[in-house]
C-alpha cells in the first residue's frame, strides 16, 4: 500500500482519540516520512524535552504560559477575559451558510470540514506546494462560484476559528512524503526558521528555540515546539482573534524585517516546518495569548 | 542536536552579514577580550557623574540605550532603574570588569558575532543599528553602572 494510500484511510476513519492518534502518527511517520527529516524532528523535540525536563510534549499547546511559573492560572484568567464565542460562532454561521449553488463547505472536505484541521498544512505532490486549511477553504469557495475571502481577513478568521473548534484536542499529525519536493518545502521552511533576517539581525530559532523561556521586555517567548497549535488566537495587541500567518509577520515587523504576504510560499513552508516539528502536540486554538 | 541546529543558522548569519553593509572596522577591530569571568574592577564614577546623574538630566548614553528606536537595550537586559527590561542577555553591569577597555565594549557592540557567532545580540556598528558616537555614549553610560541594580 502506498504511504499516501495509508494516509487517506487514516484520514477516513476520523481518529477521536489522541491515544490512537499517536499511535497513527507513528506509523504514517514510518511509512512516509523520508528517515532524515523523521530524524530532525526527533532531534528538535529532544532539544525542548530535555531543557524543560518537566514539561510534557502535550504541554507545549499552552505556549509560554507552559514556562510561567504561575503560567496555568494566568492562562485561565485571560481565557475569562476574553470571548472568542463571538468569533465561533459568526464561523459557524459563515460555515452553515449555503453557496449561491447550493453547496457548502460540506462539499469540499471530508467528514463534511470539521474535526479535520490537524490535516493541514500538507504536502500537495500535484499542485507542487504546501496547502494550508486557509487556502483550501479559498479553493473550495472558487469551485463553487464564490469570491475568495482576504487571507487573514474577519471572515476567514471566523471560519478557521470555528472549524479548528471542531477540531480541538486533536494531535497534530502533519506527514511529509517522501517526495524530493515535499523534501524541498521542508528545507525551505527550515531556513526560513534559522535564518537572521531584519534590521536586528534575529532568526525565529534565535528568540523561539535558544532562548524561549526568556523575556523580550515583559513578554515571554514562546517555544517553536507547538507554535502552530493555539492559531488562530486573541492577542491584546490586535484586539481581536487572527492568523498565524498574521503572527509571523507581526515578528518580521519587530525584528525589523519587511513582513511576507499571509499565504506566501515563505509562509507556508514555514508553516510546514513548524506544524512538522510540532507532531504530537494537541490542538488547543482557538485561544488566547497577551 | 541543538549546536547542529543553532549552527545552522550561524552559518546563514554570516551569509546574510556578508551581503549586508560591508564596513571596515579600523580602529575599531581590536577583538574584545574573550573571558568575562576576570574579576570586575569596578570603577569610581566622579563625584560630579553622579551628582548630574541624580539631580539632572539623565546620561544622554543612558537616552540613547533605552530608546526603543536607538539602541532598544532594555529589551534583552536588565540596566539600571529601566523600566520593562527582559532578560535574554545578562544584566549590564560592572561592565568594565568584562570590557577593561572603552574599545573593547565598543567593538562588541559593532558586532557581537566575531566573538560568538550564535549570538543574538544585534551588530550595531555593521548594520548601522547606531552612529559611532551614539555608541561611545553608551559605552561610556554603561561603565557608570557600577552596583546592583534597583529589580
Amino acid at each position: 500500500m502506498s504511504s499516501l494510500g495509508l494516509l487517506a484511510i487514516m484520514h477516513k476513519l476520523a481518529v477521536k482519540s489522541s491515544l490512537v492518534a499517536l499511535v497513527c502518527v507513528g506509523i504514517a511517520l514510518m511509512q512516509t516520512v523520508h528517515a532524515d527529516v523523521a530524524d530532525e524532528m526527533g532531534r528538535f523535540q529532544d532539544y525542548f524535552l530535555n531543557k524543560h525536563p518537566d514539561l510534557p510534549l502535550t504541554k507545549y499547546a499552552d505556549g509560554a504560559f507552559a514556562l510561567r511559573d504561575s503560567g496555568a492560572e494566568e492562562l485561565v484568567a485571560l481565557r475569562e477575559t476574553v470571548s472568542l464565542e463571538k468569533t465561533i460562532e459568526r464561523g459557524r454561521a459563515l460555515y452553515l451558510a449555503s453557496f449561491a449553488n447550493g453547496k457548502g463547505y460540506a462539499a469540499c472536505f471530508r467528514s463534511n470540514g470539521l474535526g479535520i484541521a490537524t490535516d493541514y498544512p500538507y504536502y500537495d505532490i500535484l499542485a507542487r506546494q504546501v496547502k494550508t486549511f486557509e487556502m483550501e477553504i479559498n479553493e473550495c469557495r472558487a469551485r463553487h462560484g464564490q469570491a475568495p475571502y482576504a487571507h487573514g481577513g474577519a471572515e476567514m478568521t471566523a471560519l478557521l476559528a470555528y472549524l479548528t473548534e471542531t477540531s480541538r484536542k486533536n494531535i497534530i499529525t502533519v506527514v511529509i512524503p517522501d517526495n524530493p519536493d515535499a523534501l524541498a518545502a521542508f528545507e525551505k521552511g527550515k531556513q526560513f526558521f534559522f535564518a537572521r533576517r531584519g534590521k536586528w539581525n534575529v532568526s525565529c530559532a534565535h528568540c523561539h528555540m535558544a532562548y524561549d523561556g526568556k523575556r523580550l521586555r515583559d513578554q515571554t517567548l514562546s517555544p517553536a515546539l507547538g507554535i502552530t497549535s493555539h492559531f488562530p488566537a486573541h492577542y491584546a495587541q490586535w484586539s481581536e482573534v487572527g492568523t498565524l500567518h498574521r503572527r509571523f509577520s507581526d515578528c518580521m515587523t519587530l525584528i525589523g524585517a519587511k513582513p511576507f504576504p499571509a499565504q506566501s510560499e515563505e509562509y507556508r513552508n514555514l508553516e510546514f516546518f513548524l506544524s512538522f516539528m510540532s507532531n504530537g502536540v494537541p490542538l488547543s486554538g482557538p485561544d488566547v495569548r497577551p | 542536536m541543538l549546536p547542529a541546529l543553532i549552527g545552522l543558522g550561524a552559518s546563514f548569519g554570516q551569509a546574510h552579514a556578508a551581503e549586508a553593509v560591508n564596513i571596515k572596522l579600523d580602529d575599531l577591530a581590536v577583538p574584545a577580550t574573550k573571558s568575562p569571568t576576570a574579576a570586575a574592577t569596578p570603577v569610581t564614577p566622579t563625584p560630579d557623574k553622579q551628582t548630574k546623574k541624580k539631580k539632572e538630566a539623565p546620561h544622554e548614553g543612558e537616552l540613547i540605550a533605552f530608546d526603543e528606536k536607538r539602541g532598544n537595550c532594555l529589551a534583552c537586559h536588565v540596566i539600571g532603574a529601566g523600566k520593562n527590561a527582559g532578560n535574554i542577555g545578562p544584566a549590564l553591569i560592572d561592565l568594565q570588569g568584562k570590557f577593561p577597555k572603552e574599545k573593547q565594549l565598543l567593538a562588541f557592540l559593532w558586532d557581537a558575532s566575531t566573538q560568538n557567532p550564535k549570538t543574538i545580540m544585534p551588530p550595531y556598528g555593521k548594520h548601522r543599528l547606531l552612529t559611532e558616537d551614539e555608541m561611545k555614549l553608551i559605552v561610556e553610560y554603561l561603565y557608570t553602572l557600577t552596583s546592583a541594580p534597583a529589580e
